[in-house]
């Protein structure tokens, strides 16, 4: 082989292998964001292939007025075929992610009833109340919100720090369901601040760790934590839609 | 500095257009490695692209 045949193949192979290396990342991440459309760690839902199939076709919509999120609380503890709902939440990103707003739903036994029934119409009444169309959604039983809180370091409430169970119970406490959706918004607001005040700590880290592993695409955590770690409270915002105003 | 710009401009002008003169006028000496050629090219096209996939795959994203 002469000098300029070498030199050819070699600058050529090193082209090939750039090229190679660029497709191959891009068929990666696509495959990654396809695994991680079904959720897995924190779902328990027996109707989520329904619901994503539904959530899939306002994804593209989601992405231009900006990603929302859903976040169904249930109560696991009781031996029901169908557990309860004790909270909705709606996680919403602005498109350029510069704020968070943390919207809380009053569970009614409409809602309820929809979730485990019809599932497309339980997408449409939560949607009618959120800014953006659902991306994903994700089914946190009372297990996983004990282990995230109790991971944490627990939360202050009412002056006195609460571990996982007892924020538990405080949020499902309250007289009617509009004082247990304030109830749950104090906890949410005491979360916030906790994930705040931890800042990049190892706790938070465990946390996010476990919540990346199968639930958000790749690109998804990347904006989330890029955006919002550590978090700032004046970034997010907590509201609730009680029952008079569904 | 006007003056050195230009110059040194001037002179990597020259040197890539000696280059690709040189390099057109021994194109045909890849002839006789055309096969081996094509064979180097797929194989590390394929092999970085399986490399990187499954880098992208497997390696955990980091979390601030």
């Amino acid at each position: 082989m002469t000098r300029f045949q070498g030199l050819f193949t070699l600058t050529t192979a090193i082209c090939c292998v750039i090229l190679g290396a660029w497709l191959g990342s891009v068929m990666g991440t696509k495959a990654l964001s396809s695994f991680g459309r079904a959720p897995k760690v924190f779902t328990a839902a027996n109707n989520a292939e329904i619901v994503q199939d539904n959530l899939a076709s306002v994804e593209a919509k989601a992405l231009s007025l900006g990603t929302g999120y859903l976040i169904i609380g249930v109560n696991a503890d009781h031996s029901v075929p169908n557990p309860i709902i004790d909270a909705i939440w709606a996680v919403t990103f602005t498109p350029d992610y510069s704020m968070v707003e943390f919207l809380g739903l009053v569970p009614t036994p409409e809602i309820n009833r929809a979730f485990y029934e019809r599932p497309v119409e339980f997408t449409a009444l939560v949607s009618a109340q959120m800014p953006t169309p659902i991306r994903r959604q994700f089914v946190l039983d009372s297990a996983q919100f004990i282990w995230i809180i109790d991971t944490l370091g627990g939360l202050r409430l009412s002056g006195t720090i609460l571990d996982g169970a007892r924020t538990l119970d405080y949020a499902r406490s309250g007289r009617d369901m509009d004082e247990q959706l304030l109830h749950q918004a104090a906890a949410v607001q005491a979360l916030l601040v906790q994930v705040a005040v931890l800042g990049q700590r190892d706790e938070l880290m465990k946390v996010l760790e476990k919540v990346r592993a199968g639930t958000l695409s790749h690109d998804e955590i990347n904006m989330i934590t890029t955006n919002f770690s550590p978090l700032r409270m004046e970034r997010v915002r907590v509201r609730v839609v009680t029952a008079d105003t569904l | 500095m006007t003056k050195l710009a230009k110059s040194v401009g001037r002179a990597f002008e020259i040197y890539l257009l000696r280059a690709t003169t040189w390099a057109l006028s021994r194109f045909g000496e890849l002839r006789p490695i055309r096969k081996r050629l094509l064979l180097t090219w797929i194989t590390v096209f394929s092999l970085s692209m399986i490399i990187s996939f499954a880098i992208t795959l497997l390696v955990p994203v980091p979390v601030r």
